[in-house]
């Protein structure tokens, strides 16, 4: 019964699968925009924290392991598996290290949680951490796929679910920067 | 290839539930270990907030590999062995499944079971409240607790559930001819959040449940004891389900559709459905968002709802509302769409405005989310006053258009008076009462005065019972020939229809008045001069619960041993009429093609 993931779609097929999952994106960005509202609703636009070296870090990381994704996506489309499986590789420890980078950041904040700014600072951020957790065990699971040729070039659209997944993660984190830090 | 019929004697039950038991084990392994962890690692409690929380997503966990997805979704995808059979007969309702048709009826299942245990709850209320003092239940805070596992579970898993999640899976895809729904795997995830939602919240008393009834009011609902982490939990599972459907809903109508079925030509129940999934697009994030913040405020602690550290408890009754009054149409949109799918069938008579029915599920979405805090009326939030009353009663118009389409085609109509045009009438009738006591509800001086008073139940119960649950009783005798394959008996039906319809206004009725005198919301004693009404409508109320039963035992009798339905019974001209009783595995032997329109009757045909 299991869906076979090496044939071929249609372009009907991926439009589908691109418009559906752009559906999930939009809840998922909806539930962040309300923390992030809610943020300046409760507080105003002033911040205790200085923008420091651990988010910037993270960003990077983030954005690091988007950039392999995408590498991966491209190979894959290519039809070079090989190469895929090393750019995905690179991704996927990325993703990790964002995974626990994002960790370090909540055990090291030293904020008090009870606090206004404190409470939206930890609830976004764990929200946030859990998305980097999905998104870091799905590119770890296509990885495994890609390194038992379970992917195709004319069926990349599972990777590219993947791979848009963790774009979504690296561009909250820089919303969630404006919104704690710049504005 | 057609599907098998369900089998209801041959298999055992061990065999048929193999899989569900199995969730349930490893459901409760996975609670244990994630309370016993935080047990070990933080030295708390593991029935206290955070033990609860982690035991429960451990728990969520193994419930979910546990009802067949380990076989059927990760073994595969790591490449493993697997033999993983979606099963056939009756055992496929109780196991993971990728087929929308099977999903939609595990759905109507679990809804249904949910409204069996939420609706004994509110036998054991009325019984309480038979007479004035204190009898029944030991402290009115258990009786409180009572009222909000019922409230939740009504809402929650019945209400929400049971049009949107039931029919809205098995027949969308139908009805326009696709085969499937984008993600069928998603859709086979969505359904396993239902049963722990359920259970969560059913299960919260055992822990000192939660006073806050079924909105959760903080800072009520964050203080207490750990039963209340329950309430977030469960609400929370439960809105993951809705959203998920949302998704594959709206893809298929946008992506599956038949050649010909343009959006001018969707049938009228996919219309529904896609404007009560666009709400819970946007609206089951933001209550999510708000039933995380419940949780944090609870476990980490954060201090969102607490007054203490600046919190604002009044931002969580506008979060909950933004979601919680869209949901009302959530819940009345697909119920208004199965109206006018039954009316034109039963009615033989062409549907009457095609354009003003979609135009006033469109603007009924729309407006609805812009009503909240007609909720929040005597919380002295005085500027949003008449703003928002403006609003709410904006809103008649809409529905107004819907309830002109549905009048307009039942005009000079042949009526043939089947169960399912029977119930739709009545539900007419019925949320046309709900309807109008609204107004006393969106108009600010007299709200003031009806807040939190029998009234305002009884105007609920009119939508919700009236109008929502009568038409999924309808829906259920329309498409009951055709997911069954069965036809249901029909003198019962009408008996137990009009049962149903009597004992409901005896019961709710004279909530109306009980409330104009001065009977309260959420209380177990009462003075006793309220006591004649309350004995009256806990009689009736007991009564319309033999009502509920006598449908479910007309459908699962005749589910086993009713005559076999041909493809199209009733003469529908809906995409899902023109394939077997029950489909075949993909729905359509060959692709449906679509030249006109669904609702003419008398005149050019479909």
């Amino acid at each position: 019964m299991h869906q076979d993931v090496s044939a071929a779609l249609s372009e009907r097929e991926i439009r589908m699968y691109r418009g559906s999952f752009a559906l999930i994106i939009f809840a998922e960005a909806v539930a962040f925009v309300t923390v992030f509202a809610s943020r300046f609703l409760y507080t105003g636009t002033d911040t205790p924290l200085e923008l420091g070296a651990l988010s910037l870090a993270i960003a990077v990381v983030l954005w690091a392991g988007w950039f392999f994704a995408r590498g991966g996506l491209a190979a894959l489309r290519r039809g070079e598996l090989g190469r895929s499986a090393v750019a995905q590789g690179w991704g996927v420890l990325l993703a990790w290290v964002a995974v626990l980078l994002l960790i370090v950041d909540l055990r090291t904040l030293g904020l008090p949680p009870g606090g206004l700014f404190a409470s939206h600072y930890y609830l976004a951020e764990a929200m946030h951490l859990l998305h980097a957790l999905a998104g870091a065990l799905a590119l770890t699971a296509l990885w495994s796929k890609t390194h038992r040729n379970g992917l195709a070039a004319n069926n990349a659209w599972v990777l590219e679910a993947g791979v848009l997944f963790w774009g979504f993660v690296a561009w909250v984190w820089i919303a969630f920067l404006l919104v704690f830090f710049v504005i | 290839m057609a599907v098998e019929p369900v089998r209801f004697a041959r298999a055992s039950f061990f065999d048929t539930t193999a899989y569900l038991l199995r969730a349930f084990f490893w459901g409760g392994i996975g609670f244990l270990l994630g309370s016993g962890l935080v047990a070990l690692a933080f030295g708390q409690s593991p029935y206290g907030d955070l033990g609860l929380t982690v035991g429960y997503l451990f728990g969520l966990v193994g419930w979910i590999l546990g009802g067949g997805a380990l076989e059927a979704w990760v073994k595969p995808w790591f490449g493993l062995p697997s033999d993983y059979d979606e099963g056939t007969g009756i055992a496929r309702y109780f196991r993971f499944n990728t087929d929308h048709k099977v999903i939609g009826i595990q759905y109507l299942w679990a809804s249904a079971f949910a409204f069996a245990l939420a609706g004994g709850m509110a036998m054991l209320m009325r019984a309480e409240l038979i007479s004035p003092a204190l009898d029944f239940f030991s402290s009115p805070q258990t009786y409180n607790s009572l009222v909000a596992v019922h409230g939740s579970l009504m809402i929650f898993a019945v209400a929400v559930v049971a049009i949107v999640g039931g029919f809205g899976n098995y027949f969308v895809p139908l009805m326009v001819g696709g085969d499937d729904m984008p993600f069928p795997y998603v859709n086979g995830l969505s359904w396993w959040f239902v049963i722990p939602g359920v259970l969560a919240l059913a299960l919260s008393p055992i822990l000192g449940g939660s006073e806050a009834g079924w909105t959760g009011y903080a800072p009520l609902s964050i203080q207490g004891p750990s039963g209340g982490v329950l309430y977030f939990l469960g609400a929370y599972t439960l809105g993951i389900s809705s959203l998920l459907t949302a998704v594959n809903v709206i893809g298929t109508v946008l992506f599956k559709r038949a050649p010909g079925l343009t959006l001018s030509r969707l049938p009228l129940f996919v219309w529904g459905m896609v404007a009560t999934s666009f709400l819970n697009l946007l609206w089951v994030p933001v209550i999510g968002t708000a039933m995380l913040m419940g949780i944090f405020d609870r476990v980490v602690p954060t201090g969102f709802f607490r007054p203490e550290v600046g919190g604002i408890p009044l931002v969580w009754q506008d979060l909950f509302w933004l979601f919680g009054h869209p949901e009302v149409y959530i819940i009345i949109l697909t119920a208004w769409a199965i109206w006018l799918e039954v009316l034109p069938v039963f009615g033989r008579r062409s549907l009457a405005g095609y354009g003003w029915a979609v135009g006033g599920f469109l603007g009924v979405a729309f407006l609805s989310s812009v009503v909240w805090t007609h909720h929040m009326f005597t919380t002295g939030l005085s500027d949003r006053l008449i703003p928002f009353m403006s609003t709410t009663e904006l809103i008649s118009i809409p529905t107004g258009f819907v309830f002109m389409v549905a009048l307009a085609t039942l005009w000079r109509a042949r009526i043939r008076l089947a169960a399912p045009m029977l119930l739709v009438l009545m539900s007419m009738v019925n949320f046309l009462m709900g309807g109008t006591t609204g107004i006393f509800l969106a108009d600010v001086p007299s709200d003031l005065m009806l807040q939190d008073t029998y009234f305002v139940v009884a105007h609920f119960h009119y939508t919700i019972i009236g109008g929502m649950v009568f038409t999924w009783l309808a829906g259920l005798y329309y498409w009951f020939p055709k997911f069954a394959g069965k036809m249901y008996d029909e003198s019962l039906a009408k008996l137990a229809a009009w049962w149903v319809f009597i004992a409901f206004n005896l019961t709710f009725f004279p909530m109306h008045i009980a409330g104009i005198e001065g009977m309260n919301r959420r209380i177990a004693e009462y003075l006793p001069y309220l006591e004649g009404i309350n004995t009256w409508i806990s009689v009736w109320a007991f009564l319309l619960g033999v009502g509920f039963f006598l449908h479910l035992v007309n459908l699962v009798y005749s589910w086993i041993w009713g005559e076999k339905a041909p493809a199209n019974p009733w003469g529908g001209k809906t995409l899902e009429w023109q394939t077997s009783s029950p489909p075949p595995h993909h729905n359509f032997e060959a692709t449906p093609v679509v030249r006109g329109s669904f609702y003419r009757y008398g005149e050019e045909e479909a």
